[in-house]
């Protein structure tokens, strides 16, 4: 099949990948409620509880620290962790909201077809759910999970989505020169920046 | 639910049946997008393939220029990160705790891989700890020294590693009862958890003897 989004399937390694890690195993992130957390991620998102964790020591540093491990499992096999650990306090508020924004987890589906069938599947969850969004090269929606850890569904609207070497470093090499400029000149580093994003887009993003 | 609507759930409701596929992307801020270049490509050996810059954030629409850079793992999916000027630094770990559990690991295909990176990261003068034998895993880990993100590369140790589904359960049900059993009795939670788990080490020490 010539399917673009199956050029994109699990496993597949591209040219000039080979010296890259082949793919996440997990993501692992603090939790301070492993229920709520174990009964999103099984029923709303639907993914297995696969493998718990219980130790007494932080095994790469000694530490003691009486602490439960939840894995929960996607198609090929990599999981998306938490840690729930008592007395751990909670983590001190973000410093900008743009945090809650930038910061997030992306999974990935087949089509657009089942990123709109999860919009509906989470709303009739009781999830707020943000978008779709039409990216141009990826169709996603947005939502958050009961650790505000912010996730989106997601799939590639085109096979190069990620393959675009020579415009990503024209692109870095454009913003790095506009802000040392601005800095050079006493300008406005993010005014600049805006005037880059305006003058170069379609140039930079087609 | 009328025959209209089960219908409709039964037909798109196949298409969700199952979990995600895999990691699209995973996205962090970084206060430098040229440093983490570097990093992740001439360390890690990762392609930078994707570089977004815009001045609205898509799903907000909120105003903020922001420069949004993509770098690729064997199977397609991708490490992300965002820069975008004037953002304040993340506020300092409330426990060290989260410095060690918040992370995220890659995975090889083989224990001498995981060894190669770890002489490869050495040798790059990067500060590596492990290997550590997790027996189900078998992990280096490392500090990304730009964003301060705790990275570990791995390769599983057996093929069910991730596939204990019932075990835990369990564990999470034992985890569970002692929180609730500290809760009710005024007991430190840290005791009754740490009792819970010496009894489940000697109850696997137990089954391995009589096996």
């Amino acid at each position: 099949m010539s399917d673009p989004v199956l050029a994109l399937a699990p496993g597949k390694v591209r040219p000039g990948d080979e010296h890259a890690p082949a793919r996440l195993s997990h993501l692992a992130l603090v939790t301070h409620d492993a229920a709520a957390t174990t009964e999103f991620y099984t029923t709303t998102m639907r993914m297995q509880l696969v493998a718990a964790v219980m130790h007494e020591q932080v095994p790469s540093t000694g530490e003691r620290m009486p602490y439960l491990h939840i894995f929960f499992r996607m198609q090929d096999g990599s999981t998306i962790a938490f840690f729930e650990a008592p007395d751990l306090p909670q983590p001190a508020p973000v410093t900008h909201p743009a945090y809650d924004v930038f910061n997030h987890i992306a999974l990935e589906v087949p089509t657009r077809d089942e990123v709109d069938e999860w919009h509906r599947r989470l709303k009739d969850h009781g999830v707020d759910v943000l978008g779709p969004v039409d990216h141009t090269i990826i169709y996603s929606i947005y939502f958050y999970d009961p650790n505000g850890i912010r996730l989106e569904i997601t799939t590639p609207l085109v096979a190069d989505w990620n393959d675009r070497p020579k415009q990503a470093r024209a692109a870095v090499d454009a913003w790095l020169r506009t802000k040392e400029e601005a800095l050079a000149s006493g300008d406005d580093p993010s005014a600049a920046l805006h005037r880059l994003i305006a003058a170069t887009e379609p140039s930079i993003f087609d | 639910m009328d025959t209209a609507m089960s219908s409709e759930a039964s037909a798109t409701g196949a298409l969700a049946a199952a979990p995600p596929q895999m990691l699209s992307h995973l996205a962090y801020v970084t206060p430098d997008a040229e440093a983490t270049v570097d990093f992740y490509t001439r360390v890690m050996g990762m392609e930078f393939v994707l570089a977004v810059m815009d001045d609205t954030v898509p799903s907000t629409g909120e105003p903020f220029p922001y420069f949004h850079i993509f770098f690729r793992l064997g199977d397609g999916s991708t490490i992300a990160f965002f820069e975008a000027p004037g953002l304040p630094a993340r506020p300092p770990a409330t426990h060290p705790a989260y410095e060690v559990f918040d992370h995220l690991a890659l995975q090889v295909d083989s224990t001498e891989k995981v060894d190669a990176w770890a002489e490869k990261l050495r040798s790059m003068g990067i500060d590596v700890l492990g290997p550590v034998d997790h027996h189900i895993i078998y992990s280096i880990y490392f500090h990304d020294p730009v964003n301060d993100l705790r990275l570990e590369i791995t390769t599983p140790l057996t093929p069910d590693w991730n596939d204990q589904g019932e075990a835990a359960s369990v564990s999470l049900g034992e985890w569970a009862a002692a929180k609730r059993r500290a809760r009710e009795s005024g007991a430190d939670p840290t005791g009754e958890l740490l009792r819970t788990i010496k009894d489940r080490v000697r109850r696997s020490q137990q089954a391995n003897e009589a096996r």
